[in-house]
């Protein structure tokens, strides 16, 4: 077990586990995270894992660990690691089974004073529109052709079949598409698993949200990504549903033959990785990018629904009922990306597992539209509490390999969860706080209660004193659909 | 541990974990898959509506382990079946059995996948136990 005594203290926010506290690590592990906060992850598995990881091949910088910390499997969630692009290796552990899941927020000029007596039609509108538990997504079912071009061209499919504007593309990470995505590296099975699910939301802690702008931080920014102070947002939180779970599963099958050819000794199967110069390792990388793209189409798709159900609910009854697009990121990812190490640029793979993208102004990856303020950081924070939007600083460009947190992070088992309360008994008490809920489960709602989350304000303010990035404004849930 | 074999929910974070225990593998690798599918939460009509065999390979019992669930998890979210095992058999590196299909009316939880995360089977001497973490 890991000590408070083993860490040692860089800052108020900033801590360290040494390349010397385990043999076989090969880089200290950062924590960004308030006192608070790192003495709660001790209580579970979460650091042991960031450890591990620690001992991956080829890693460059430290192994980060972001407040959302909790226990994973391989890597913490809340983790981020850094491998050379042409010496180190490619990990699927270290970056989930839900390849791109990820969080795409819309704007609108809706303010909730008009829309009050609407929100209850708005959410069984959503609920009604968009398919969310497990099955099928959206669209009707897809062949292998129009799949194959979904995985190469990820949110570029979606405008040309006309579920996307152009703009709508410049505001999401990569444009939507990471090149590099090759669909004969996907198995059959996992492509059979994509076809029916283009635009689902999925199950788990997957979710629509739509919410209030309560307060506004920084209004250049917020005038920037079109946040109006009182007027109502939604976010989507969604992944690449099975096609994504498939390709991962057969890639840590595969790598476990792997290991002892390339001669890894890791600590944890989980984390089973293969060299990215290799056959496997490139195999993998194409495959995970297909994964990648059909998420980015799969939360266009769902965007593109949401906004018809909000037009068709609030037209004639509200001023301007349309969503906007604010921004698309992927929390559950692995980028090759240009990062200066030392004084020198290097390519390196950023695995962000649970953990966001987090550029800077300036950086060459940032929308046009945000290069004077950073990229927008979204951090959904529990069916019952705020989330919030951030950016991120050239600061994060220097630490964290432009990263920073996802979420709030979990404290609580969903064993543990399923014994503090029944799930009417949440809806009740989310209905008393304004908060209307429709889920597929009352089971699986009751395991995403805001009491097993940890405190999502006191998560933003480790990053932010932490000098990774910056408030713009906080969302306020008043009407949040469960998958 | 009050029976020669079973399985319990155990406590992981963020996602789901079981502890599971039997006399011989097989019997442990039935055990799993009723937690597999428990933890899923299925429903199934009654009676059997066909059978299959199945023959995977793996290069040790922690790798046949996560071969078999992760092939039952593909038939349940694909095709909508559930299977019970009739027959299972492992020697060494490989895996075979027949195994018994019912139709599934409900999954209450989506399982995402089977992981290898600190899987060890052992032996004490009376049973073979592990403990696996299924993402969700």
């Amino acid at each position: 077990m890991i000590k408070m005594s083993d860490i040692q203290k860089v800052s108020d926010f900033e801590w360290i586990i040494p390349l010397t506290f385990r043999t076989g690590m090969n880089s200290d592990v950062l924590i960004i995270a308030s006192r608070t906060i790192l003495e709660r992850s001790l209580n579970d598995q979460a650091l042991e894992q960031a450890v591990n990881a620690a001992f991956l091949p080829g890693l460059v910088g430290k192994v980060l660990v972001m407040p959302d910390i909790h226990q994973g499997y391989g890597f913490p969630i809340g983790g981020v690691a850094a491998t050379d692009a042409q010496n180190g290796v490619i990990s699927p552990g270290g970056i989930g089974y839900d390849i791109n899941c990820g969080v795409r927020l819309l704007s609108s000029h809706v303010e909730f004073g008009e829309a009050r007596p609407f929100v209850k039609e708005l959410l069984q509108a959503l609920y009604a529109t968009i398919p969310s538990g497990l099955g099928r997504g959206g669209l009707p079912r897809m062949n292998r052709t129009q799949l194959e071009k979904i995985l190469g061209e990820g949110a570029g499919w979606a405008r040309k079949n006309g579920y996307a504007e152009e703009a709508d593309l410049d505001l999401i990470e990569d444009r939507g598409q990471i090149g590099g995505a090759d669909p004969s590296k996907v198995s059959s099975r996992a492509l059979e698993r994509g076809l029916e699910q283009v635009g689902s939301l999925g199950a788990g802690n997957h979710f629509i949200e739509v919410s209030i702008v309560e307060d506004i931080f920084e209004p250049a920014a917020a005038s920037v990504m079109g946040l109006t102070k009182d007027c109502l947002c939604l976010m989507l939180h969604s992944g690449s549903r099975g096609l994504g779970h498939q390709i991962c599963t057969d890639y840590v099958q595969q790598f476990q033959q792997i290991q002892k050819k390339y001669g890894f000794v890791l600590p944890d199967r989980e984390l089973a990785c293969a060299p990215l110069a290799s056959p496997e390792g490139k195999a993998y990388l194409a495959a995970m990018r297909c994964a990648a793209n059909y998420a980015f189409c799969n939360r266009q798709v769902m965007a593109y629904l949401a906004n018809q159900a909000f037009e068709r609910v609030l037209l004639g009854k509200c001023k301007h009922p349309s969503l906007q697009m604010v921004y698309d990121l992927a929390h559950n990812i692995g980028k090759i990306e240009e990062h200066s190490i030392g004084k020198f640029p290097k390519q390196v793979c950023v695995h962000r597992k649970g953990a966001t993208r987090a550029f800077g102004p300036g950086e060459k990856d940032v929308p046009a539209k945000y290069a004077g303020i950073g990229q927008p950081v979204l951090i959904p924070g529990s069916m019952g509490t705020f989330s919030w939007v951030l950016t991120g600083t050239s600061n994060a460009m220097v630490k964290t390999f432009g990263s920073s947190c996802h979420g709030a992070g979990r404290v609580f088992s969903r064993k543990g969860a399923r014994k503090l309360m029944k799930g009417d008994q949440l809806i009740r008490e989310l209905h008393e706080k304004g908060i209307e809920v429709m889920a597929g489960s009352l089971g699986g709602l009751v395991e995403e209660a805001p009491e097993v989350y940890k405190d999502v304000d006191e998560v933003v303010e480790s990053v932010v004193q932490a000098g990774i990035v910056e408030k713009v404004a906080k969302l306020r849930p008043i009407a949040v659909i469960k998958g | 541990m009050n029976a020669k074999q079973g399985f319990r929910e155990i406590d992981h974070t963020a996602d789901a974990a079981l502890r599971i225990w039997g006399e011989t593998l097989p019997l442990l690798f039935q055990q799993a898959a009723l937690g597999l599918y428990a933890l899923a939460g299925v429903r199934t009509q009654a009676g059997e509506v066909g059978s299959q065999f199945i023959h995977l390979q793996g290069k040790d019992a922690e790798s046949l382990l996560v071969n078999f669930l992760s092939e039952l998890l593909f038939i349940l979210n694909e095709d909508k079946i559930l299977c019970q095992i009739d027959r299972l058999e492992i020697h060494e590196n490989s895996l075979t059995g027949k195994l018994k299909q019912e139709k599934v009316l409900q999954i209450q939880k989506e399982i995402k996948a089977v992981t290898y995360h600190r899987l060890k089977i052992t032996h004490n001497g009376s049973y073979y136990q592990t403990d696996l973490v299924l993402d969700v």
